[in-house]
């Protein structure tokens, strides 16, 4: 069965216990403006062009099948108007700053990848977490893949937003030994404002996640404006009562990384409207802005989490 | 660290460049007429220590003394009598002994009055012998240990005319007597380190620190003399010492001085050696924050995860240390060489990495180097080479070369010789029993050879192999004449080299329908350079053994050859020691370990660390720690044999070489050693730079 990645990263110390090694799915229903991995988004493999070191040599232009390269005019590096991402420039590239993004895998060669580190995940722990995207997109996939590392005696962990089918929920949480799940904004139409769709399902698989028998950990990313008021985080805290198996909150401070990916797509998955304008204008204006949002001082961190450990529930700002 | 401390390290800090500090002249003395090399040696010595003892200085928050006045050390050869001396034979480096760990710990039990004994008895019977040379080199010693009694002893007087009886107590006992407590353990041990820089002797290794000195804590500990508190600060204030007159050190560059310290392992029978000190150590280090001395730490599989996660707090500082090296591949390495099994276990590192046996080594580990890169490049220009119809003839080729490199530097250096160091050699096993100069040789007179450029070397292999015998887009004679004219209107090829061929830890391949991985290429060069300088003897009668270390080579090299096959153009420099080529996306450190481990690195003791860059934001987490621990025990299971990782933010290099002043105390590594990065030259931050692009983020 074949599915669609992104990226593989063998080094990750946040997304789980131990060392691990996480796959990034490609695609993804939400559409949050601050979409840290904008690349993840759309479901077909695409073409990643990075502008700045472009010498403007021409040969992507030259082996480009795209028919319609008049369209494309004098813009420069190009990208073929009705791009398939057959890759022709990529290899054609001298400084080669154009990639697709997006690899069809199947589950055999997947897993054979992902074997490799097991003599790491045996000896000191550690394990596979599918993110994304939106890895629940690929349910049956996902599900797929984990069953067969579990077998293969290595653990897994899966990082979602939570939006998905009752079905494709039950299917991969029930594959994974840790679920790590993402709440946005506890109200249903203030996150359909920023994400483009209602939390409804999310919160209906919280609901399930919290039943069943399996660890979690919830992660908030703190949008400055959007949801991280005292009366956001304590609502979000209470749809976490009576979690035996909450782990711990984690709010993750903002950072504006995403935007400074966006130039790398052809045509940006985020439409910019003029809310998502408005949104970066008093984000991040320019990429740059990114390093220079301020860290968290230490009352503010403890703000923050006041919701939380007045429930008793264990938390961090990470 | 306490209020006092902090005022210390302040000091510290300024004293390093301290202005105050005098140039003395030199010309009076008695140098020209005298032929005797140790007397020369024991003249030189005797002088700078009454010098010295003419200015003592103490601060008033130290408790621990000794601290440089005298900028210069007299020399005892004229340039010229130097440059006449270098026609009769090779002299390394300076030309005096240094790279060395002496045996501090027996002097310390003993104390230099018995040790002036053991001389004296010695003396009598090199008398009886007519042995003049031995007199001659006996005699040195006895003038260097009343001198150094007498700076101890000036700096006593001193101390009762400031008040401060606690000092004058301390040096009433040591160093002529044995030291009892920890305190004079830690001051006797400053005066016999700092004596041996005044002697000349350079890169002066501090050893088995925890071993030699636990005892006297132990003791300390147990009687209740001293808390546990004040055993710390008592450390700290030690470790600081180290710092204080680094800027008069000999190096490369400022900052490569040499004085690695080794914590951890096992004893001489094998036992787990760790102690509280252990831990005590690394905990200093992280409060002190400067780049002396230079923490080692012995591991294995077998190390506990709260020793490594005590040692990574220190890695998450930025200090560039600890370097950590594996005893499961060292000790076994260095038997396979010869060493006796105890010695072995005993092991500690020379000034960077070098594995050596405290107290009985008088190698030269660094004596000269093989650059991989340039072997290839040898080879690829030869019309055999060219002529090659198959990638496996084409390696047989190399395999030749590397052992006529091997050839080439053994006969250069048929006779070596060094300046005598008869201080030094009273700290080193065995010299004073055989009335001879540590110079001329000792237990272990091995000459060390270190490998620069190893994974670049595999990945230009591995793009020969694919471009040149797999796809036939280019032929041997062409790429050699692309890589001279530095691949100028090929960057098809360039691109094609760069991008798309494997490379070792970085996009490794497997040994498949007869194409050779780039591990097994790795493999294949490890072994055939640990061949070639097997059963060879040195003109010293030790033996040469070889390494995966690049000392200052790294950035040497490069400019040496011309661009490498595997799209390095000229000039562009090689990763330092054992590490994946500069500038390409790294999959993460599992595969970079996975791929530098696969050689078998027993065979490569002359040390060299496999070098993985973290990025400071992974240490973002409490958890990374453990992880990070975790991926150290996972480098020893795997059977690396020496490792060093560092943690860097190139936004803050660039700043630093921007705004130099704002960054005084940002600290780096370097090849073998971490310094200051403003103090040092433009290539060498440069090359950092290149290296933090490559950084692991989590
Ligand atoms: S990937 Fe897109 S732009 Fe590149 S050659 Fe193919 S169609 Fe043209
Ligand atoms: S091939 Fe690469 S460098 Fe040349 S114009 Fe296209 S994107 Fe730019």
């Amino acid at each position: 069965m074949i599915g669609t990645i992104f990226e593989i990263r063998e080094f990750s110390l946040f997304d789980g216990p131990g060392i691990r090694t996480t796959v990034f799915l490609k695609g993804c229903p939400l559409r949050c403006l601050w979409c840290h991995n904008p690349e993840g988004i759309r479901e077909e493999p695409e073409l990643l062009v990075n502008p700045h070191l472009c010498r403007k040599c021409g040969k992507c232009r030259a082996v480009c099948p795209s028919g319609e390269r008049k369209e494309s005019g004098e813009r420069v590096p190009f990208r073929g108007t009705s791009c398939n991402a057959c890759g022709r420039c990529v290899q054609a590239c001298p400084v080669r700053i154009r990639r697709i993004c997006g690899e069809r895998i199947d589950d055999d060669a997947l897993v054979k990848r992902l074997v490799r580190h097991r003599s790491f995940f045996e000896a000191e722990g550690g394990g596979v977490t599918f993110s994304g995207g939106e890895p629940l997109l690929q349910a049956q996939w996902v599900a797929l893949c984990a069953q067969r590392l579990r077998a293969e005696g290595i653990s897994t962990a899966v990082e979602t937003s939570g939006y998905a089918s009752q079905k494709d929920y039950r299917q991969v949480i029930s594959a994974v030994d840790l679920v790590i799940q993402d709440i946005k904004h506890p109200d249903s139409a203030i996150h359909k404002r920023w994400t483009g769709r209602s939390n409804e399902p999310i919160l209906r698989n919280l609901a399930i996640l919290k039943e069943s028998n399996i660890p979690f950990i919830i992660r908030i990313p703190l949008i400055p404006g959007v949801n991280d008021s005292a009366e956001d985080l304590s609502a979000a805290a209470s749809l976490l009562r009576g979690s035996d198996k909450l782990l711990r909150v984690e709010l993750l401070p903002f950072h504006a990384g995403g935007r400074a990916k966006r130039s790398l797509l052809s045509t940006p998955s985020i439409p910019d409207t003029p809310e998502s304008k408005a949104f970066w204008e008093c984000h991040a204006p320019t990429s740059h802005d990114a390093a220079a949002i301020a860290p968290l001082t230490q009352p503010q961190t403890e703000e923050l989490l006041r919701p939380f450990k007045s429930l008793a529930i264990p938390c961090r700002v990470a | 660290m306490t209020p006092k401390l902090e005022r210390l390290r302040d000091w510290t800090w300024l004293q390093k460049d301290s202005a105050e500090r005098i140039d003395v002249d030199w010309s009076g003395l008695p140098l020209q007429s005298e032929s005797s090399r140790c007397k020369r040696a024991a003249i030189c010595l005797a002088a700078i220590l009454q010098a010295e003892s003419e200015h003592p200085f103490i601060h008033p928050d130290e408790r621990i003394v000794l601290t440089r006045h005298v900028r210069n050390l007299p020399k005892r050869y004229s340039d010229e009598e130097m440059a006449e001396l270098r026609k009769t034979a090779y002299f390394h480096e300076m030309g005096v002994v240094f790279n060395l760990s002496p045996n501090y710990g027996a002097t310390l039990a003993a104390g230099l009055d018995a040790r002036r004994e053991e001389v004296l008895s010695r003396r009598e019977t090199a008398l009886r012998e007519g042995d003049s040379e031995g007199i001659e080199f006996l005699d040195a010693v006895l003038s260097g240990i009343d001198a150094v009694c007498s700076l101890a002893e000036a700096y006593r007087l001193k101390a009762l005319e400031e008040g401060r009886g606690d000092i004058a107590e301390t040096l009433a006992q040591v160093p002529r007597k044995p030291a009892r407590t920890f305190l004079e353990a830690l001051q006797f041990l400053r005066i016999l380190h700092f004596s041996l820089w005044c002697e000349g002797t350079y890169h002066n290794g501090i050893g088995r620190f925890d071993q030699f000195i636990w005892p006297y804590l132990k003791a300390d500990l147990e009687s209740g003399r001293l808390g546990r508190d004040e055993a710390l600060e008592l450390l700290e204030e030690f470790f600081l010492s180290f710092n204080r007159d680094t800027g008069l050190y000999i190096g490369v560059q400022q900052g490569d001085n040499g004085q690695s310290m080794m914590l951890g392992g096992v004893d001489r029978e094998g036992n787990d050696a760790v102690n509280p000190l252990t831990y005590m150590a690394l905990e200093a280090c992280c409060e002190v924050k400067l780049i002396d001395p230079k923490i080692n730490l012995r591991i294995s599989a077998q190390s506990p995860i709260a020793l490594l996660e005590k040692a990574t707090q220190l890695t998450r500082l930025g200090l560039g240390f600890p370097q950590y090296a594996n005893d499961d591949v060292v000790i076994p390495g260095l038997v396979r060489l010869g060493y006796d099994l105890a010695d072995a276990r005993d092991y500690t590192v020379a000034a960077c990495w070098e594995f050596i046996i405290p107290g009985r080594g008088m190698d030269i580990p660094n004596i000269d180097a093989v650059c991989f890169p340039a072997v290839v490049n040898t080879v690829l220009h030869s019309r055999e080479g060219q002529n090659a119809k198959s990638f496996e003839v084409f390696l047989e080729l190399v395999h030749r070369e590397i052992r006529s490199q091997a050839d080439l530097i053994a006969q250069k250096l048929q006779r070596v010789d060094m300046l005598p160091c008869p201080f030094t050699s009273l700290l080193c096993d065995g010299r004073i029993e055989k009335a001879r100069d540590a110079a001329q040789g000792n237990r272990y007179n091995n000459f060390g050879v270190h490998g620069t450029g190893i994974a670049p070397a595999v990945d230009s292999l591995a793009a020969l192999q694919k471009t040149v015998f797999q796809e036939h887009s280019v032929t041997l004679a062409e790429m050699a004449a692309v890589c001279d004219t530095n691949f100028q209107g090929r960057d098809d090829l360039l691109a094609e080299v760069k991008y798309d061929s494997p490379r070792l830890g970085i996009r490794d391949s497997e040994t498949e329908n007869g194409v050779l991985g780039t591990k097994e290429i790795a493999k294949r060069l490890i072994a055939w350079f640990a061949e070639s300088w097997e059963g060879r003897v040195n003109c010293r009668g030790g033996i040469w053994r070889c390494g995966t270390g690049s000392a200052m080579y790294y950035v040497r090299h490069p400019n040496e050859i011309p661009a490498s096959p595997d799209g390095r153009l000229k000039g562009e420099p090689f990763p330092a020691n054992y590490a994946p080529s500069l500038g390409y996306p790294v999959q993460g450190p599992l595969s970079v370990i996975d791929a530098f481990t696969a050689p078998d690195l027993t065979r490569v003791v002359n040390g060299g660390p496999l070098t993985i860059e973290l990025h400071d934001s992974v240490f973002r987490e409490p958890e990374s720690i453990t992880k990070v621990a975790q991926m150290v025990r996972y480098f020893a299971k795997r059977g690396g044999h020496q490792l060093q990782i560092n943690t860097i933010n190139r936004d803050q290099l660039l700043d630093a070489q921007r705004h130099p002043e704002k960054w005084r105390h940002l600290i780096v590594r370097v090849w073998g050693w971490s310094g200051y990065f403003v103090e040092l030259d433009r290539p060498y931050q440069d090359q950092i730079i290149k290296r933090a692009e490559m950084t692991f983020p989590a």
